[in-house]
């Protein structure tokens, strides 16, 4: 089961939308092979077909053309081995921290003890150790997405697929998000596709950047960086990472229009 | 952690500024301009601008109630009223959740339930209160069916809207995790629906009330609506103010009823 080539494949997949005012071209011929313990950073600006990309993965949106398989089948919404993080924390107000955290869990009813022992467990190394039985509305946008990052973690997917999940936190607490989902990663061995608009972001967490342009959605390359050892705030300033962010930065660049560079 | 500190203070919620505040903002205000329309009134009263045959002043309509209070025949009217009202709201509100449901659940059902149910709402009803009276007779029964039949179209309503305000992202995090049907109906639209539900049980329970008194008019022997009639009559105005101001009070509580299991229930929505 565990071969290490090819983990998560796809081939030309091509994915229209229909709308009022025609089709929408968000994702054309992608091809991109990710192996197992990877981290695949997506960037691109806003609208070139990242979220498409990734829920095709999550089987959460149907490929109109190509071929997606992880782990030799094609995905489908709820496979216990794929989990998916969204950018809006989606937590249920009337449940608490720790029942949020469980649900993933209950919904393939999965043995109640090992799994909310599992979610105490994620939400004292996520750091909200004391806050199990709070309620969603007593905690921090940052917070919130910490429970969330607990939630999407508790099934020990060896897939985990996250779609900027931290892009509406401040950049503290991204930056504290970020080497919490680097550890997680490292922790479990497991494969990551990380969804982003911040070059910064994608090059500190990935093993490899996939830069993206849209309309139609397209890759244009992939940027490799090399890991030594866990990455922690020292490679933000080491020389790789300037190198490597100036590096994706002009990818992008050679694609971007005008009023879509920040 | 940053952003843990700034959430674990305790909040004043409920502290004693918080209360003061609460009675001057919220009683004072209604309690101030019934008290200055009752003394207006009692003027009107005392100087004879109001005919007291016509409008008996406030103080007389207390006297009539705190009499009708030591009656037993008024305690009989009002158990009649209340449980036709009360049975007549949970036979429509659960007649109504159910044909919600199935609108919410399929276009189809929707697309065939909902004009006949907008038809119903359109005609009124109060009209049918004398073939009641033939139908289910000179008793209860046909006050039971006129309180559900006018209380149950809220009901539908808050249903439908319910299940339609569902945010789609939930929805989708739902299927993304593997949820059945029957878990997603369970677990996120029921809840997320009990919001506006509970606004429409609140406005059915207090015109199931309504229509227990209008078919009470319509041919009843006994309950609140026969009182009223019966004192109008005997020119006893008094004592018809009097029970319709207990109607009123009966109708707050069971208003009030609601308000608490809404506060109870739905304790997350008036939070983010
Ligand atoms: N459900 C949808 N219906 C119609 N158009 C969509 C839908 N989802 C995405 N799109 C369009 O597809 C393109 C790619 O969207 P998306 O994958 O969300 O990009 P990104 O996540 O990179 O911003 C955009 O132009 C967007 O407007
Ligand atoms: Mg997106």
């Amino acid at each position: 089961m565990q071969e290490s080539v090819g983990f998560l494949q796809m081939q030309g997949v091509v994915k229209r939308y229909e709308t009022k005012d025609g089709d929408v071209h968000a994702l054309n011929e992608v091809d991109l092979e990710i192996n197992q313990g990877e981290f695949v950073a997506l960037v691109g600006p806003s609208g070139c077909g990242k979220s498409t990309l990734l829920h095709i993965l999550a089987g959460l949106v149907t490929e109109d053309q190509g071929t997606v398989s992880v782990w030799g089948t094609p995905p489908k919404a709820g496979r216990t081995d794929i989990s998916i993080m969204f950018q809006r924390a989606v937590l249920l107000p009337w449940r608490t921290v720790l029942q949020n955290t469980v649900l993933p869990a209950e919904m393939r009813k999965l043995p109640k003890q090992e799994s909310f022992a599992r979610a105490r467990e994620l939400l004292t190394l996520v750091g909200l150790e004391g806050f199990e039985n709070k309620h969603v509305w007593e905690l921090s946008g940052g917070m919130r997405q910490r429970v969330s990052l607990a939630q999407t973690l508790v099934l020990n997917s060896p897939l985990i697929l996250m779609d900027e999940p931290f892009s509406a936190v401040d950049e503290f607490t991204r930056e504290r998000l970020n080497i919490e989902v680097a550890r997680m990663h490292q922790l479990a061995n497991r494969t990551s596709v990380y969804v982003t608009h911040n070059i910064q972001e994608a090059v500190f967490l990935a093993d490899r950047v996939v830069a993206m342009k849209s309309r139609p959605g397209e890759i244009i390359e992939i940027i490799d960086v090399p890991r030594n050892g866990e990455r922690g705030l020292d490679f933000i300033e080491s020389d790789l990472f300037n190198q490597k962010v100036a590096q994706v930065r002009y990818a992008l660049s050679s694609f971007m229009e005008e009023d879509s560079i920040k | 952690m940053s952003d843990t500190i700034k959430d674990t203070k305790p909040r004043p919620a409920f502290g004693k500024i918080s209360f003061r505040n609460r009675f001057v903002n919220v009683f004072l205000p209604p309690t101030v301009l019934v008290a200055l329309i009752l003394v207006l009134w009692e003027l009107g009263s005392i100087t004879g601008i109001l005919n007291p045959i016509i409008v008996p002043s406030p103080i007389a309509v207390v006297q009539a109630l705190a009499d009708l209070s030591t009656q037993a025949f008024f305690w009989d009217a009002a158990s009649v009223t209340m449980r036709e009202t009360i049975y007549g709201f949970l036979i429509g509100a659960s007649i109504a959740w159910i044909l919600g449901t199935l609108m919410g659940l399929s276009d189809r059902t929707r697309a065939a339930l909902y004009p006949v149910t907008v038809g119903f709402q359109i005609m009124p009803r109060v009209a049918l209160a004398p073939l009641f009276l033939v139908w289910f007779g000179f008793g209860i029964e046909s006050k039971v069916v006129m309180a559900a039949t006018i209380c149950f179209f809220p009901v539908v309503l808050s249903v439908l809207v319910g299940l339609e305000t569902v945010d789609q992202d939930y929805k989708t995090f739902f299927r993304s995790i593997g949820s059945s049907r029957w878990d997603e109906y369970r677990k996120l639209v029921v809840p997320s629906s009990l919001p506006v539900l509970f606004s429409g049980l609140k406005n059915a329970i207090t015109l199931a009330l309504i229509g227990a008194i209008v078919a009470e008019f319509v041919g009843a022997s006994e309950g609140m609506g026969v009182l009223i009639k019966k004192f109008n009559f005997q020119l006893e105005v008094a004592y018809g103010f009097a029970t319709i101001v207990a109607l009123m009070l009966f109708g707050l509580i069971l208003y009030w009823i609601f308000e608490f299991l809404d506060n109870r229930i739905v304790f997350w929505r008036s939070r983010k």
